[in-house]
């Protein structure tokens, strides 16, 4: 049975065009344009994933407040933000609300269509017992690659799905110099500079969560980031 | 638009307005005139009042015997005149002692007292002056002398205090003498309540004053009568030629002034001597002295409290435009921004209407630079959205069977459209950063490091373009953030690179000192506009100023990344400047960070 994907985006022809290209991989697609809708339509029957635009018509926040809704509705529930804004407030709004990436418009439909697979690659796999493990093992760093988990000293750190395929990028060749470009597109995003220097704050600030000592994340000024072991 | 040179000399409201309470000058100078025309009235009344007197007396002696006597003996010789006929003609006196007129002795009052003496036949020279009532001249035998007596008492009689009353007959004989220009001596003022607080400050301040501006008259003056008044006093002329006048003349020591009326004496038709009555001004002169100290007390008095309440308005007045300058100045800072509105004053005149025009300017000028300012932010915002529609139906686009020509376009449309998204992503950046920085950590490092390990990266990044350090040896320790002082100076670096001259190098230094570290770009190139090099300057570190006059390499230049340089100097607590090489052959860029 087909993924049911839930796409609440205001603008129609964004909407048609991820409407389309989602069910051209196979997705089950149910789209709406406004908060109310699509809260009617959850009360009804909850999706699969969520693709939510933050401004929806007349609620600049009408976002937000659908995502604490089907967060509610549901704990494990994958909610990607999909918005034209970018200023660090909203992605840490939106990420503190549950959401589990948040993305900015001008990201690719591939981008997109992996960033889908992934998701759902790791809710099922969170269902099922311990299969057979796909890992990297960095010192103290464990990444599952399949459930896209990331373990420090063998606590689970939180990180979005953006983040988890920084930290791989660095991880997987600890020492080397990771530049922004690389980055971005090991992540599959596109953004600027300060961005990815967000992420990186972000990311060392959630390992520092479960290590307080935590600094295998070198910056090496000019030219990007390595990961230490 | 420059701002128009403050005045050299400036002078303030309150300065203004106690100019103003110079006016009040006006007060003394009408009161003066009006003292002055007070007096000058007194003294007509003072001369009217003696010609009276003189007048009074004269009648009292009018037709009486002793008088009568006189004209017999008056009647032969025509009037004489003074020093011209000396001689009487029935005179056993010895004539030359008694004339008055070849005998100018200084105290004159005192000369007939010698006189008399010479006719006793014993002369001794006194050298005090008698008192000149006792004194009655006495150049005639019993008849004058018995006159004289008569007279004497006729002008006892009619004494008036503080004036003194003589009599000389035709050959300018005093006849008789009486009262005194002095009055009596002033009674002891009566113990009065303890003086108020003006009181003695009168006393103290102004009365010192006072005697040093005004001469206030006194009784200490030279009241003789000195021979010459007597003599050749045009009064007594006139009165002895039957016609009542008046003269003013001085004391001889000057200290007083004296007004003399003189009236004939008549007996029957015929003028025989002649009645002088005498008196200081100094009644006048206190009364106007008086006045004028009133005067000069309550315009001190007046001007005072004018001034200060003028200075107190003054001051408040001052007090509320300095405040207003000063949070109009410290409303807007050096770029431009609004800082602070002026709050609005609710006070009913033009200084409130000025404080609310303010207000209100500042306002508008806020929302306009606030939606300069968000106008990155909400143009990255409007235009992602557009993009959006772009790609994805590029990327659908992407998905279907495409004729294989179409590849070409499909390619040059998604470059197009990178493009597009790099420039929707650049115009939100340095607005992302002030949100970064609004809230960014701090932490104490040194710049060195970031610099050398910079450069490193530059090295790779730009291999066309050679690049030297000269870092120093001195730790730079600076308390901000090394991400962000490593995206200033990616942007230095590139900005550098862009306007370098092909082959030179751009030079990258560091240079620390106790207070600051100094973290400069240099390249050669040409230099910065000689005539906006000190405006553009300070306007290059603003949000969308570029000097840039084309793009060679095809990327748009926002002018955004030397405000992302500023933003970062200014989260350092440093600034950013720029200016061109001393002789010409490039421009230097750099931030100066206070030391940690």
């Amino acid at each position: 049975m087909a993924k049911r994907i839930a796409l609440v985006e205001d603008d129609a022809a964004i909407r048609a065009n991820y409407a389309e290209a989602i069910k051209r991989h196979g997705y089950d697609i149910v789209s709406y344009a406004s908060r109310p809708e699509a809260s009617a339509a959850f009360r009804v029957r909850l999706p699969e994933l969520a693709i939510i635009d933050i401004g929806l018509g007349a609620e600049p926040d009408g976002g937000f407040t659908l995502c604490r809704e089907l967060r509610a509705a549901s704990a494990t529930l994958p909610i990607i933000f999909l918005t034209a804004r970018d200023s660090d407030f909203d992605i840490v709004s939106g990420l503190r609300l549950g959401a589990d990436d948040y993305l900015t418009k001008d990201i690719s439909l591939p981008h997109l269509l992996a960033r889908i697979a992934a998701l759902f690659r790791r809710a099922d796999l969170a269902r099922e017992p311990q299969a057979a493990e796909e890992t990297i093992d960095r010192g103290n760093l464990t990444l599952d690659m399949k459930r896209f988990l990331a373990r420090w000293r063998g606590r689970e750190v939180d990180l979005t799905l953006t983040e988890f395929w920084m930290v791989h990028a660095m991880a997987k060749f600890p020492g080397h110099v990771k530049n922004r470009d690389q980055l971005m597109g090991d992540a599959k995003i596109v953004v600027d500079d300060g961005t990815i220097t967000s992420h990186i704050k972000r990311i060392r600030r959630k390992f520092a969560a479960v290590d307080p000592g935590f600094d295998a994340i070198d910056t090496v000024y000019g030219m990007g980031y390595r990961w230490r072991e | 638009m420059a701002a128009p040179a403050p005045p050299r000399l400036r002078i303030g409201l309150r300065a203004r307005l106690f100019l103003v309470t110079i006016a009040l000058a006006a007060i003394p100078v009408v009161g003066v005139g009006y003292v002055r025309e007070m007096e000058t009235l007194l003294r007509e009344q003072q001369e009217q009042n003696l010609l009276a007197a003189a007048r009074a007396v004269a009648t009292a002696l009018n037709d009486r015997p002793a008088v009568r006597r006189l004209r017999g003996r008056a009647a032969a010789p025509p009037p004489p005149v003074p020093a011209a006929s000396p001689a009487p003609a029935s005179g056993s006196a010895p004539a030359p002692a008694v004339e008055p007129g070849s005998e100018p002795v200084p105290g004159g009052a005192g000369d007939p007292a010698p006189a008399a003496a010479a006719e006793a036949g014993t002369a001794p020279p006194t050298p005090e002056a008698p008192a000149p009532s006792r004194v009655i001249a006495t150049e005639e035998n019993a008849v004058p002398e018995r006159a004289g007596e008569e007279i004497d008492a006729i002008v006892a009689s009619l004494n008036r205090a503080r004036s003194r009353i003589w009599v000389v007959d035709r050959k300018r004989a005093l006849l008789a003498l009486g009262g005194s220009l002095r009055g009596p001596a002033a009674p002891t003022a009566a113990p009065e309540a303890p003086p108020s607080a003006w009181e003695r400050l009168e006393n103290t301040v102004l009365r010192p004053l006072y005697q040093r501006l005004l001469a206030r008259p006194n009784d200490d003056f030279d009241d003789s009568l000195p021979e010459t008044v007597i003599s050749s006093g045009p009064e007594v002329d006139r009165a002895l030629t039957g016609i009542a006048g008046a003269r003013w003349r001085a004391t001889p020591d000057n200290r007083a002034v004296v007004v003399s009326a003189a009236h004939p004496v008549f007996a029957g038709d015929t003028v025989v001597a002649a009645v002088v009555v005498e008196e200081t001004t100094n009644a006048i002169q206190t009364f106007t002295v008086r006045a004028f100290e009133k005067l000069i007390s309550a315009t001190l008095a007046v001007f005072v409290i004018v001034a200060a309440i003028m200075l107190l308005f003054a001051s408040r007045l001052a007090g509320r435009v300095r405040r207003l300058r000063d949070e109009a100045e410290s409303a807007v800072d050096a770029h431009g921004r609004v800082r602070a509105l002026v709050t609005a004053s609710h006070a009913g005149d033009e200084i409130g209407d000025l404080s609310r025009s303010f207000s209100q300017l500042l306002e508008r000028l806020a929302q306009h630079h606030d939606y300069l300012e968000n106008m990155g932010a909400r143009l990255t915002h409007e235009f992602r959205t557009p993009v959006a529609v772009v790609r994805t139906s590029l990327d659908n686009l992407a998905m279907q069977p495409l004729p294989a020509e179409a590849g070409e376009y499909m390619r040059r449309a998604g470059e197009g459209l990178d493009r597009l998204s790099r420039l929707v992503t650049r115009l939100g950046e340095a607005r992302r950063l002030e949100h970064a920085l609004r809230d960014g950590e701090r932490t104490v490092y040194d710049a060195r490091t970031v610099v050398s390990g910079c450069v490193d990266g530059y090295r790779q990044a730009y291999p066309q373009v050679g690049f030297e350090t000269r870092i120093t040896a001195a730790p730079a320790r600076v308390n901000g953030s090394p991400d962000l002082l490593a995206q200033a100076l990616d942007k230095l670096v590139a900005n550098a690179v862009g306007f370098a001259a092909p082959g030179t190098p751009v030079v990258v230094r560091v240079q620390a000192d106790d207070e600051a570290v100094q973290v400069d770009v240099e390249n050669t190139g040409p230099p910065l506009p000689a005539a906006t090099a000190a405006r553009a300057g300070a306007r290059l570190f603003d949000s969308m100023v570029s000097l840039r006059e084309g793009s060679a390499d095809g990327e748009a230049h926002l002018g955004l990344g030397l405000y992302v340089v500023r933003l970062v100097a200014e989260f350092h607590q440093g600034v950013a400047a720029a200016r061109n090489r001393d002789d010409g052959t490039g421009v230097v860029v750099g931030l100066r960070l206070p030391t940690a």
